[in-house]
């Protein structure tokens, strides 16, 4: 009797205390409503806490990232129709809001209309444009309660898939009188954003309850939540099951659900509350995740070596690493002269050893990188890449000479030319001369100063150095980020090199977008001024494909390419480290792109630790 | 010839007395103990910072021979990029090696430190040079003149005492790279013509009303001549005084901006600091365990700008009659 | 009198449009804009951030952008925030204002007594062990690099005794149930704080008029510790005292380290003006009646010695505004400051020149409050 009593009041205060877990932000969301945050505020600060609020028709799997059905019943059916290609899609019929209101085609053709209508007339920008991209997307149409057809002017996976099809879904019901007040007024997209929407209906997991400006917010856990008990599973075999017993919903897809399975989710929430709490410098947070305070942190840079060493110590704590999805680069202006020489490009790729500098100089902080499509993207990215960047794999000294004759071979000559014997220079290169014969005065290298980010500026001094030894007369210039901004999309492209980083999604249409010929203009993406007839040629085969393995195929071609050509030295990029404590909660799992903060940390998965 | 023969006398006279007050003035100083450490420690860090060229040069003969990777770390040694590969994981603790250890990146501290010294206080001195020269003409002038040159510099005083410098100078961070030479000359300039001419001013005031300034109006000389010769030399004391306390404030100043990450200073004791903090080792337990990655730093700071100040302010007794002792 | 202040007052409006144009065209010209960050999605295509600078006004030239901020400014108006879109930049200063004012009126408040106290201690005593103690340690603390104070302190008493709490400005477990906003506690808290400070400038002008030294403590004394208590009990009494309590618990820290650091400055100006004060005639005068010497001290020299320090606190008031970057960074206080460093990092144009023009008025005010305390209890100014 007495062991029940125990084990009763240990379950109730388990139920009544464990269940509110406390996770850091290191800034305050700037906003928590979706015209903002999805227009012209998006910060990740605030998608950590919105992030889960909104269903979208279909979603990217947990840990391998396969395109699923989400409120979506089952993968669209595509057919041309006319000049349109119309991309039928099946809803789900269980899915509620936290209003009780029933989601329906409505809801979807509504939101898809309406956004479209708001940024043709309106103007609506950020990420609402980008997703649904009226370039493409033409209209969405109800067929039955649950049944939406989506029309396109053509057929393409990073608009149709990965764009419209994932866009968040807003209750109807909620925001359509909202929406027409708004619009009678003068500035209706501010009127919108401005909205108070703490009464919103929401589709997600946990509803907002308490907003503490400057120091927290609390959110609830719905009891009522759609989606609770059921089960995903990904099968080592590709083939992905879905499953809600409580409402009888079942998917499989990709394959024959059968053999070992890779994961198996079931869905909470599992917890009552979760709390925010902010603070503003990363010591703090990282002492609170000491002190038991906090049992995460959110960090979009990851935690710093320093950080990482002590938490590692600390009991409790487990500290886990990622690799992300991006990659800090030199870009070439290859508007310019010599930065125009393929030659030249290639000489100074084989000069950086990037082996040595992740591993030693950096200290295992970063890794190296070659392709501008990720490692950590698996299923885009080329492994045959970093045997095809020059000097892969050399010593110091083959890595010189190699450079000289790159040089040579293009036919720049020195006034001293460089003498190198085993690893050393004997003597060092002065005075390069151009092909044209025109003497090479210097040649500015941008990057971000050390408050920034210190490993591009050390990487920055170690290319001037290795440059200059053998006479390419570099200068590292360690700059504010806005100047480097300015110095090559305002002034514009009024710059030699510079060195800055990009964070990309998971489908690599950025190839197409930082390349292709047609995107140089003043202010777009191709600062280096990368023209390559039949780069872009196969990046249109590859923007145009609806088929993922052809897009793949085409996907392979465009990085080699680009590893010869280099307008771009993809050089390296960090994990993403980051630390929860073992003994406050369970993650559903750790390994995963980019890391639990790219997920949200999961919150209608995660457990509190018995 | 005969002007040489009246000329040298008068000359050496002035020295003579020059060097007499300067005698006077050190008897006073001398009892500062304060001032006297004050003085002692930058005397330190002058010689300190001027023999960082031996250092790396010392080193390699005694403890960097070994540099097996080749990569010509040492030779020539740039606290900048002086990556030690010798060393498996870095930050390394003191050792024969590295007597201050090393900082994240590889780098010698104890070199960083040294090759800083001469830089802070170049920093400190250029700055607080340029405010004194603009504060002290600005002040001369206006005193002198008063009306409309008064009126415009008091009020332009104004302005730019409204502005937090702080602030301002993270404003002036983004309209250009903040070297060290045009931090120094930024905040010269912006001190120059804020309260420091309101000070000067006032005591170009008292000057002003001496007889002396009337004789010399008398004998006709110019406007430029009764300023520069005559009230500014008796001003230059309370200038002099007002250069030490600036140059503490240019030296923080400029630690702050490195350590907000918004200065882009490749190498300052500030910057040290904030290498420490940015990758993580100014927190918790690290505080004590990576001592050596902030404290030798942070007490170069705080050494050489309380130097300076007790320095001024054993001057100030000095200079000012109304704190000496009976 | 107030012929001196119209003039005064003019002046000072005159003064606050030449800041704010210097101010608007300083931030206007700043390199980079706030659009920019858009350039790390490449996501976004060009016609996508036209169209966002559209809604940021970017389109307009500068010089009518500026016409267009200077009407606004008239009615008080500073315009609308970029990186919070589209909230007020008065809205971001009043949420702010309220936590940065309590924290460093607090703290200022607290040095200078400190400063009041040891300054005079050690005019008295020149060149004692006192004088020459607070002096050298004052001074090191006064350059000692503030972050590493504040990192020191919070590990000191965060981490290793265990006795303060660690960062944040409120603990979120006691506010989650909360029936109000800490906003409405700090303004309270600020209320009450002003409430004191009238009782108490009224009870000294009371005693003033008094002849007799225990009269005078009297008043002072029983009318500050009945507010005191007063304002304890309808604290207690309204239920709130505890949220009350936590952020005073939450502000000890920061208090404690801006202390160390800035009260040096204080003390230095006390320790001159006494010994300014100390050659006066009176004061001999009053030694030879005979009188004990810490009356002397406390009534004679220090009384007189203390409006420098008070102007200078008024005008040292009005620089909280601007100094708290730093501070409120390291101990996660979401104050101005603060807002200031991040309205800077992603070139929040309105916000930052929001900023700085509020800082100006209050610089501004604080030193026509400066002005008018000299000219009413130093007898010797007349205008």
């Amino acid at each position: 009797m007495r062991k029940l009593f125990v084990f009763v009041s240990i379950l109730v205060v388990l139920s009544v205390f464990a269940q509110t877990i406390n996770w850091a932000l290191l800034q305050e969301p700037k906003t928590l409503n979706p015209w903002n945050h999805y227009g012209p505020s998006a910060t990740v600060w605030s998608s950590y806490v919105l992030g889960t609020w909104y269903g979208e028709l279909y979603a990217y799997s947990d840990v391998r990232f396969d395109w699923i059905p989400s409120l979506a019943a089952d993968l669209p059916k595509i057919e041309q129709e006319g000049d349109l290609w119309a991309y039928t899609v099946p809803l789900r019929n269980d899915v509620f809001w936290s209003d009780g209101t029933q989601f329906t085609a409505d809801d979807v053709v509504w939101t898809m209309n309406t956004v479209m209508k708001l940024i043709k007339e309106y103007g609506l920008g950020g990420n609402w444009a980008s997703m649904i991209d009226p370039d493409y997307f033409v209209r969405a149409e109800k067929i039955d309660d649950f049944t939406v057809k989506v029309y396109f002017t053509q057929p393409s996976l990073a608009k149709a898939n990965f764009g419209v099809l994932m866009a968040p879904i807003l209750s109807k019901k909620y925001w359509e009188p909202k929406v027409e007040e708004a619009l009678k007024t003068g500035a209706p997209l501010q009127t919108l954003y401005n909205y108070d929407n703490s009464d919103e209906p929401i589709i997600g997991p946990f509803k907002l309850v308490k907003w503490e400006k400057g120091a927290f917010v609390q959110q609830k856990a719905r009891p009522d939540y759609f989606d609770k008990g059921s089960t995903l599973i990904l099968y080592k075999n590709g083939a992905v099951e879905i499953s809600n017993p409580n409402t009888g919903f079942h998917w499989v897809g990709y394959g024959e659900p059968t053999g070992e399975k890779m994961l198996e989710l079931v869905t909470g929430p599992y917890v009552e509350d979760i709390i925010y709490r902010i603070y503003l410098n990363r010591a703090a947070a990282i002492t609170a995740l000491i002190n038991g305070d906090v049992s995460f942190v959110f960090n979009s840079l990851g935690l710093q070596k320093g950080e990482a060493d002590q938490l590692a110590k600390a009991s409790g704590v487990k500290v886990i690493s990622n690799t992300t999805n991006g990659f800090r680069y030199m870009c070439f202006n290859m508007r310019r002269y010599p930065m125009n020489i393929k030659e030249f490009r290639q000489a100074i790729a084989a000069l950086i050893d990037r082996e040595f500098l992740c591993s030693r100089v950096l200290g295992g902080q970063a890794f190296p990188q070659y392709s501008v499509v990720p490692v950590g993207n698996a299923f885009w990215y080329n492994p045959k890449v970093p045997e095809l960047t020059p000097g892969y794999g050399m010593s110091y000294g083959e890595r010189r000479k190699l450079a000289i004759d790159l040089l040579k071979k293009a036919g720049f000559k020195w006034v001293v030319e460089p003498k190198i014997e085993g690893n050393n220079v004997v003597r060092q290169g002065r005075g390069l001369i151009a092909p044209n014969g025109q003497r090479i005065e210097q040649i500015e290298l941008l990057a971000p100063g050390t408050g920034y980010d210190p490993m591009r500026a050390t990487m920055a001094l170690y290319i001037e150095r290795w440059a200059n030894e053998i006479g390419i007369p570099i200068k590292a210039n360690l700059v504010d980020f806005n100047y480097i901004v300015q110095r090559v999309w305002d002034e514009p492209f009024n710059f030699d090199i510079y060195m800055l980083g990009w964070s990309l999604g998971y489908y690599p249409d950025h190839m197409a977008d930082f390349f292709h010929s047609k995107r140089a203009g003043v202010g777009d993406f191709n600062a280096a001024g990368y023209n390559n007839p039949e780069f872009d040629k196969l990046a249109d085969e590859f923007l145009a494909a609806s088929d993922i393995n052809k897009a793949k195929e085409l996907g392979f071609k465009l990085q080699e390419i680009l590893a010869e050509d280099l307008p771009y030295i993809v050089l390296f990029d960090t994990p993403i480290v980051e630390a929860y404590r073992a003994d406050q909660i369970i993650f559903p799992y750790e390994q995963t792109l980019s890391g639990l903060q790219y997920v949200y940390g999961v919150p209608a998965l995660v457990k509190t630790a018995e | 010839m005969t002007e040489m023969v009246v000329a040298e006398p008068l000359w050496k006279i002035r020295l003579k007395l020059w060097i007499r007050s300067l005698r006077t003035g050190w008897e006073l100083f001398k009892e500062k103990k304060l001032a006297l450490f004050g003085l002692g420690v930058i005397i330190f860090f002058a010689i300190f910072g001027l023999l960082y060229p031996l250092y790396p040069v010392v080193m390699k003969n005694l403890f960097w021979k070994h540099d097996s990777f080749g990569y010509q770390t040492f030779m020539p040694y740039d606290p900048i990029v002086g990556f030690d590969p010798d060393i498996m994981s870095h930050p390394s603790p003191p050792s024969l090696r590295h007597p201050l250890g090393t900082d994240p990146l590889g780098r010698d501290i104890l070199a960083m430190i040294m090759y800083s010294t001469p830089r802070e206080f170049v920093l400190g001195i250029t700055a607080a040079l340029i405010t004194v020269i603009i504060g002290t003409i600005i002040g001369a002038s206006a005193a002198y003149y008063g009306g409309v040159i008064d009126t415009f510099f008091m009020r332009l005083a104004d302005i730019v005492m409204l502005f937090p410098s702080l602030a301002l100078l993270m404003v002036l961070s983004a309209f250009m790279e903040l070297t060290l030479f045009r931090l120094a000359l930024i905040m010269g300039i912006l001190a120059g013509f804020g309260s420091i001419t309101l000070v000067l001013k006032a005591q170009a005031l008292t000057v002003k009303v001496r007889p002396f300034i009337d004789a010399a109006k008398s004998t006709g000389a110019s406007d430029a001549y009764i300023i520069f010769k005559h009230i500014i030399p008796n001003i230059l004391p309370l200038s002099f005084l007002y250069m030490m306390f600036n140059v503490t404030g240019a030296i923080f100043t400029e630690a702050v901006l490195s350590f907000l990450g918004l200065a882009n200073i490749r190498m300052s004791w500030g910057v040290i600091i904030q290498m420490a903090e940015s990758s993580g080792y100014l927190m918790g337990a690290s505080i004590g365990m990576y001592w050596w990655l902030w404290l030798p730093a942070g007490v170069c700071i705080t050494l050489l700008c309380s130097s300076f100040y007790f320095l001024g302010r054993g001057l100030e007794e000095i200079v000012n009659p109304r704190l000496r002792k009976r | 009198m107030l012929k001196f202040l119209g003039k005064r007052v003019l002046q000072i409006v005159v003064l606050l449009f030449i800041y704010v144009t210097v101010v608007y065209w300083l931030i206007e010209a700043m390199p980079g804009s706030f659009v920019d960050q858009y350039l790390l999605n490449p996501k976004l295509t060009p016609e996508i951030r036209e169209n966002l600078k559209r809604q940021f006004g970017f389109d307009k030239p500068a010089h009518i952008r500026y016409l267009i901020y200077m009407k606004n400014f008239l009615t008080l108006d500073l315009g609308i925030s970029f990186s919070y879109f589209p909230t007020r930049v008065t809205t971001i200063i009043a949420e702010r204002l309220p936590r940065t004012v309590f924290l460093f009126v607090t703290s200022t408040l607290v040095s200078y007594v400190l400063g009041y106290n040891l300054g005079k201690r050690a005019a008295w005593k020149r060149s004692g062990l006192l004088d020459k103690t607070t002096t050298f340690v004052g001074i090191v603390f006064w350059t000692i690099f503030l972050p590493l104070l504040a990192i020191f302190n919070i590990w000191l008493f965060g981490v290793i005794l265990k006795i303060l709490p660690l960062n944040q400005f409120i603990d979120p477990n006691l506010w989650k149930s909360a029936p109000l906003s800490a906003q409405t506690i700090f303004i309270r808290l600020l209320l009450t704080a002003l409430v004191f400070l009238i009782v108490f400038l009224i009870a000294l002008l009371i005693s003033n008029r008094l002849k007799t030294i225990p009269a005078k403590k009297t008043v002072l004394y029983t009318s500050s510790i009945t507010t005191i208590v007063v304002s304890i009990v309808i604290w207690i009494l309204s239920g709130y005292s505890t949220y009350a309590w936590d952020i005073i618990k939450h502000m000890v820290l920061p208090v404690l380290t801006l202390t160390l650091y800035s009260f040096a400055g204080s003390m230095l100006v006390m320790r001159d003006t006494m010994l300014d004060v100390i050659r006066e005639d009176y004061i001999t005068t009053a030694k030879a009646k005979g009188l004990p010497d810490n009356v002397v001290r406390d009534k004679h020299a220090a009384r007189n010695a203390l409006l420098p320090l008070v102007t200078n606190f008024v005008i040292s008031l009005g620089f909280t505004v601007g100094g708290g970057i730093i501070t409120e960074t390291m101990f996660s206080w979401p104050g101005i400051g603060r807002a200031y460093l991040e309205a800077l990092n992603t070139q929040d144009t309105p916000l930052l020149i929001g900023l700085l023009v509020f800082t100006g008025i209050f610089v501004l005010i604080a030193h026509l409050v400066a002005d008018v305390l000299y000219a009413v209890l130093d007898p010797r100014i007349r205008y």
